[in-house]
């Protein structure tokens, strides 16, 4: 009886939560924003960087003067470091930090939990800018009929492809263009091997901090490749590690690796690629990237890069919702904070200081217009460096700087508009229901994923199939299951 | 007889050696690693034998501000902490001891609870930065390190339980001495082992601590050595994750300067302990539970 009396309970407690929606659509906000009509309210706006941010609150003063007068608001910028952001994630979410504008990854569990406000309205009264600017891209970050983020300004798609050193090709002759697919790679990662026989690594494929297939895919990896859509099968969910797509790219690579193609210390290296061909240590590597992160990396490593694409670009709900701007639900001044992230979105003035800081403090104009650091300042010493232009709203309207890429963001909206749109492009996968198998999923493709894709010593059939087998037993097919329900209900909404 | 014993030493003894280059093997490739040059480790790899010597990871620490500032606040942090730790675990430790005291059960169970179960990352984190307001004061580092650790509580309570004879409390008592005149004038002279070795464990608590800089600390000018290299690594670790983002790792410091920042916050603790090593191995003894 008293079982049942518990299930009942239950029950209703979770038809409850179903039924009520949008968590915070903040109320309480509204009621404070109508009484206090004049009086200027902070807002705190919470984002990392990794480079230096001592002067922020110079910063943060020039910034105010302009938000007073152009829409009343004041903000306080609570700038912290990025690792110590990532690691505190869950307690600022939490809702017991005062917070009111927040950048994020996706975070679906904070997203179930109700940390956020629902956007929907406050960006009709109060985000006209916003609406221009990110176009249908708005929708993205739309959650159970909520609009719980917004995109800032990035990438939205990427391409596979190789990046390579264009020196080492041009001294070895070789003809990145003939290359279509990866097989193709074989004779030139063979050439290269031959001339420069102390390379530890020719082809990078990854490091310890992951498998390859979550950085290089030809697929809709649905934000952690268990249960991915391929293109060419746009309704159906399927296991990627049974698909045929999966078992070329591990046969190819175990060929690579036999080959000494690839590092052998994948499992313990930790430097990524861009170091080691800074050091010539490697010649190219295999990534779904957007196609100036050649050209955006050939000042920062020192060495003329190139690409070459391996397949189509493509618009995925991972890439543009890489970070999301959010109103916190718990914040009392919902409104000041979207009119602030409306200005954020469409002010270059602000979004140049908050970028790059005070005009002859921290930077200097050159006369091509572009930025440089003071004299005898340099990166690790700056005092305003934050370097977070890939993180604040709409960094493409901040100044560039003397080795950036010139129009970036003009030649980024060109790509963007360029890429086909996956099919599930605006789903998002609530794996509240299958967290247990999600975690246990997880956790044996880090166990495998390296030895499976780039152990050349293991016969190929026997690791998939040792590793589908785990895969299988930690639930795999229901995480499946689940999610194809869920996408067909997405694609009936649509 | 006689032999077999002597093989039995000498088993011990190379069985000890073993592992105790075991523990300096990694201890020492820090050190080289930190003394080589960035180039060299990229390409050859790491070594004992640095390929090319160069100190440019230490120059590139010692020239920021931020490292000296650091070391200041793990100085304050330790001595500070270490004395209020000290102060509070005997206060505690001293009663629970003490037959008569009412509701003693109930206490040593409250202390012993806290040895199995925590209350958890988010409330503990919502309970310090709320009620107790002590997000980005110095406060951080040294409350919520007071008395974390039950085990040193029962460690200083077995010493007093066992190593004071209840005569001469007594004798005390008999004196017309108040209680805390008893701890002060009888209790704590014959138990400078135990202080010591309370001292020493909470010190290295304290300066080991990265825990609370992580979670209560964002104010960079706060920082202590360790928060210091944890942030870096951090900061590291989430780059590479990112790498490829359009950012650039102009300001990422090199493997070289980390080994360089986990050399400077393991240093003064080497240098200290051999001079409190004797009480430590003693307070290690003590802590096994007798009678």
């Amino acid at each position: 009886m008293k079982k049942r009396v518990l299930s009942i309970l239950l029950c209703v407690a979770m038809t409850s939560a179903l039924l009520a929606g949008c968590g915070g659509t903040g109320d309480g906000g509204r009621e404070k924003g109508g009484d206090s009509g004049k009086e200027v309210e902070t807002v705190n706006m919470t984002y990392f960087s990794f480079n230096n941010f001592d002067d922020t609150q110079m910063v943060e003063d020039a910034v105010n003067e302009i938000t007073e007068e152009k829409i009343g608001v004041r903000v306080k910028l609570n700038a912290m470091e990025g690792g110590q952001y990532m690691a505190q994630q869950t307690m600022l979410l939490s809702g017991s930090e005062d917070i009111d504008l927040i950048v994020t990854p996706l975070v679906t569990d904070a997203m179930n939990s109700g940390a956020f406000a629902d956007m929907s309205d406050l960006i009709e009264e109060y985000g006209q800018g916003i609406k221009e600017v990110l176009g249908d891209d708005i929708e993205a970050g739309r959650y159970h009929g909520c609009l719980y983020g917004l995109p800032n300004m990035h990438e939205y798609a990427n391409t596979p492809m190789i990046v390579y050193n264009a020196d080492v090709a041009a001294e070895l002759g070789i003809d990145m263009s003939s290359v279509k697919t990866l097989e193709d790679m074989d004779s030139i990662l063979a050439k290269v091997k031959e001339a420069y026989p102390n390379m530890s690594t020719p082809l990078y494929t990854s490091n310890s901090s992951g498998c390859l297939s979550a950085t290089y895919y030809q697929w809709d990896t649905l934000g952690d490749n268990l249960g991915v859509l391929m293109f060419d099968n746009p309704d159906e969910i399927v296991n990627l590690y049974e698909t045929d797509e999966y078992k070329d790219l591990v046969t190819t690579l175990h060929d690579f690796s036999n080959k000494g193609y690839l590092n052998v210390d994948a499992a313990v290296q930790s430097d990524n690629y861009w170091t080691l061909v800074e050091q010539n240590m490697s010649f190219a590597c295999l990534i779904n990237q957007h196609e100036l992160i050649a050209q955006e990396y050939t000042p920062t490593t020192g060495v003329n890069l190139d690409y070459v694409p391996l397949g189509d670009t493509y618009k995925t709900t991972s890439k543009v919702t890489t970070f999301l701007w959010r109103i916190m639900s718990t914040s009392q001044k919902q409104e000041a904070a979207m009119k602030l992230l409306n200005l954020l979105y469409t002010d270059a003035e602000v979004e140049d200081l908050i970028c790059n800081g005070i005009k002859d403090v921290h930077y200097t104009v050159g006369e091509d217009g572009k930025y440089t650091l003071p004299e005898g300042v340099d990166y690790a010493n700056s005092t305003y460096y934050p370097n977070i232009d890939w993180v604040m709203p709409n960094g493409w309207l901040a100044g560039e700087w003397e080795d950036s890429i010139d129009n970036y963001g003009e030649k980024m909206t060109e790509y963007n508009d360029s890429a086909m749109v996956s099919p599930a492009y605006g789903f998002i996968f609530d794996s509240t229901d299958v967290a247990n198998e999600v975690t246990a999923c997880s956790n044996v493709v880090q166990q495998y994923c390296i030895s499976v894709e780039e152990n050349g010593e293991v016969d190929v059939d026997t690791a998939l199939e040792e590793l589908n087998q785990a895969l299988k037993e930690a639930g795999i097919d229901t995480i499946i299951a689940e999610k194809q329900e869920q996408y067909d209900a997405f694609l009936e909404g649509k | 007889m006689v032999s077999n014993k002597k093989g039995y030493t000498i088993f011990l003894h190379t069985f000890m050696i073993i592992l105790c280059i075991l523990c300096l093997i990694p201890f020492i490739l820090l050190i080289v690693v930190s003394l080589s040059s960035e180039s060299s480790l990229l390409t050859e790899g790491y070594s004992f034998i640095p390929k090319e010597f160069s100190t440019a990871a230490y120059q590139y620490l010692f020239a920021s501000p931020t490292i000296y500032r650091a070391y200041g606040y793990s100085l304050l942090v330790t001595a500070v902490g270490t004395l209020a730790s000290v102060v509070i675990t005997t206060l505690l430790a001293y009663p629970l001891a003490i037959r008569e005291l009412p509701g003693r059960k109930f206490f040593n169970f409250a202390v012993f609870f806290t040895m199995l179960f925590s209350g958890g990352l988010v409330p503990s984190y919502m309970m310090w930065t709320q009620t107790f307001q002590i997000k980005n004061t110095v406060w951080a580092y040294i409350i919520p390190n007071l008395i974390t650790n039950g085990f040193i509580v029962m460690i200083m309570r077995t010493y007093f339980e066992t190593n004071i004879p209840k005569e001469l409390l007594e004798s005390g008592r008999i004196d017309g001495a108040s209680e805390f005149k008893i701890l002060l004038k009888v209790v704590l002279p014959i138990s400078l082992p135990i202080i010591a070795t309370i001292g020493l464990m909470s010190g290295m608590t304290y300066w080991n601590d990265w825990s609370n800089g992580l979670y209560y600390i964002t104010d960079k000018k706060l920082y202590t050595v360790q928060v210091f290299l944890n942030n870096m690594l951090l900061n590291a670790q989430q780059l590479d994750k990112l790498s490829g983002s359009s950012l650039d790792m102009n300001a990422l410091p090199s493997t070289a300067v980390r080994m360089a920042v986990a050399v400077a916050g393991a240093l003064p603790l080497m240098c200290i302990y051999p001079f409190f090593q004797k009480y430590f191995i003693k307070g290690m003894t003590i802590g096994a539970v007798k009678g």
